[in-house]
């Protein structure tokens, strides 16, 4: 990958793509470079797989990458990206299930290399060793889909309902209410391996 | 005060800071005095600062490498197989383009052929359908028409009445087709027209109701038979065009044809 301009690097993800759709390969460079990290975070936590994940957002790339001009300023290009790589991996787990796979929470422990310690994490954990990542990942993904994914883009991605809204084509008060309700489904789902673990 | 449920469901906004400072106090306290909700709340909280604190995964090292890879390909493709690659309405748009401009050129064609003097010989056919309930004279007094000198004059004279308007230019060249088909106005019907040899003038049809038909040239000739015989050209009447008109049905006078 090229090394970011500086200067490219102080402008925003809109000035970017146009710099980019003029026939910068830089910018597109910058792109990734902002954009791989939380996208794969995004498409690992929606399918548990990181094979999938790293597929479905080098695709979203090359899809950005070829249809650069279908990009137009009336959206926010985040909200942009997510729609693309949202939609990718909906289609990733539609053929997954056609291939009637089922992966049992790869949610992995052979994956721990390309994790970021969170620190802040290990604090909650130490308070509260029960939740543990892996018990809220299997939590996430017994998840209806509707609701995997609009928890994950508010409570995981930290986006705005309103990003959020124009992300999935739906209402804002749709999304508060899925992710209401998502939230409950996943407490209750916790509550339970609690009890169980108990 | 609120229910335990109802507070229950604001449980996320209380931690998120979206109510406002007197339900935020209404709720601690009564979380104070409620252990169930208090649970409730607690739960919430783990789970909340589970979701946000949810370690956060990268791809792999050599994700880049893999990418730009991927990208050399898709500019590969784009370059060299863009032909089949391309969306489809990106030749769809010319190839319909392609389509209108043979079509347009393939009209002009015909066009220009249909208005072009023809090279072909004069032996029209008239037939006369219209005219057949209303005129019942026998074949045999075709044969007795008068003869095309006989005739030359008196239908120009006839078509001016007849057509009501008509130049005595469109007479002449009325009266050029009479006499052609005059000649050969005793073979047995069509009528065959001689042949008038070039230059070939374009024509377009004119039909005349039969009752004024029959009443004017009986009025000029005064004989049934001329009657008859006139009303091989006069039921569709054909006058000449003005010079550079345009022939608007794409009908010669050629190939005209008027039945008894």
């Amino acid at each position: 990958m090229n090394k970011p301009n500086p200067k490219l690097s102080q402008l925003s993800d809109e000035e970017l793509i146009q710099r980019f759709q003029e026939g910068d390969l830089y910018a597109f460079d910058l792109i990734v470079h902002r954009y791989k990290d939380a996208l794969f975070n995004f498409t690992y936590r929606y399918l548990g797989s990181s094979q999938e994940a790293e597929d479905v957002v080098q695709e979203t790339f090359l899809r950005i990458f070829r249809n650069r001009f279908a990009y137009r300023q009336i959206a926010k290009f985040s909200t942009w990206i997510y729609t693309i790589a949202g939609n990718l991996a909906k289609t990733e787990l539609r053929k997954r299930k056609r291939r009637r796979l089922v992966y049992t929470s790869d949610l992995g422990y052979d994956d721990k290399e390309f994790e970021i310690e969170d620190t802040k994490a290990d604090t909650e954990r130490d308070v509260d060793s029960l939740l543990t990542e892996k018990h809220i990942q299997d939590a996430i993904n017994k998840l209806p889909e509707r609701f995997r994914k609009v928890i994950l883009l508010v409570d995981v991605q930290e986006l705005s309902y309103e990003e959020v809204s124009k992300i999935m084509h739906v209402p804002l008060g749709t999304v508060k209410s899925r992710v209401n309700r998502a939230r409950l489904k996943l407490q209750g789902m916790l509550q339970d391996v609690f009890d169980g673990q108990r | 005060m609120k229910r335990c449920d109802k507070i229950v469901q604001d449980a996320y906004r209380y931690y998120e800071g979206a109510l406002t400072r007197q339900e935020h106090a209404e709720i601690t306290t009564h979380l104070a005095n409620c252990p169930a909700c208090a649970n409730a709340f607690a739960w919430t909280r783990r789970t909340r600062e589970g979701l946000h604190h949810l370690p956060r995964h990268v791809p792999s090292a050599n994700f880049d490498v893999v990418l730009h890879a991927k990208m050399r390909h898709a500019e590969y493709e784009r370059r060299t197989l863009w032909p089949l690659t391309m969306p489809s309405w990106a030749w769809q748009v010319p190839a319909y383009g392609a389509a209108a401009l043979l079509l347009v050129a393939a009209g002009v064609f015909i066009d220009r052929q249909l208005e072009a003097p023809s090279t072909l010989p004069v032996s029209a056919q008239m037939t006369l359908s219209d005219a057949a309930p209303a005129v019942t004279a026998p074949v045999e007094s075709a044969r007795n028409l008068p003869s095309a000198s006989q005739k030359s004059s008196a239908p120009a004279q006839h078509l001016v009445a007849g057509a009501g308007g008509r130049t005595a230019e469109k007479a002449e060249s009325s009266a050029q087709l009479d006499a052609a088909a005059t000649a050969s106005a005793g073979a047995v019907q069509p009528v065959q027209m001689a042949a008038v040899q070039p230059p070939l003038k374009r024509y377009v049809m004119q039909k005349i109701p039969m009752q004024t038909l029959l009443r004017e040239n009986r009025r000029t000739i005064g004989s049934q038979q001329t009657v008859l015989e006139q009303l091989a050209f006069d039921t569709m009447l054909v006058h000449q065009q003005n010079a550079g008109g345009r022939n608007p049905r794409g009908i010669r006078a050629v190939n005209a044809s008027v039945q008894f």
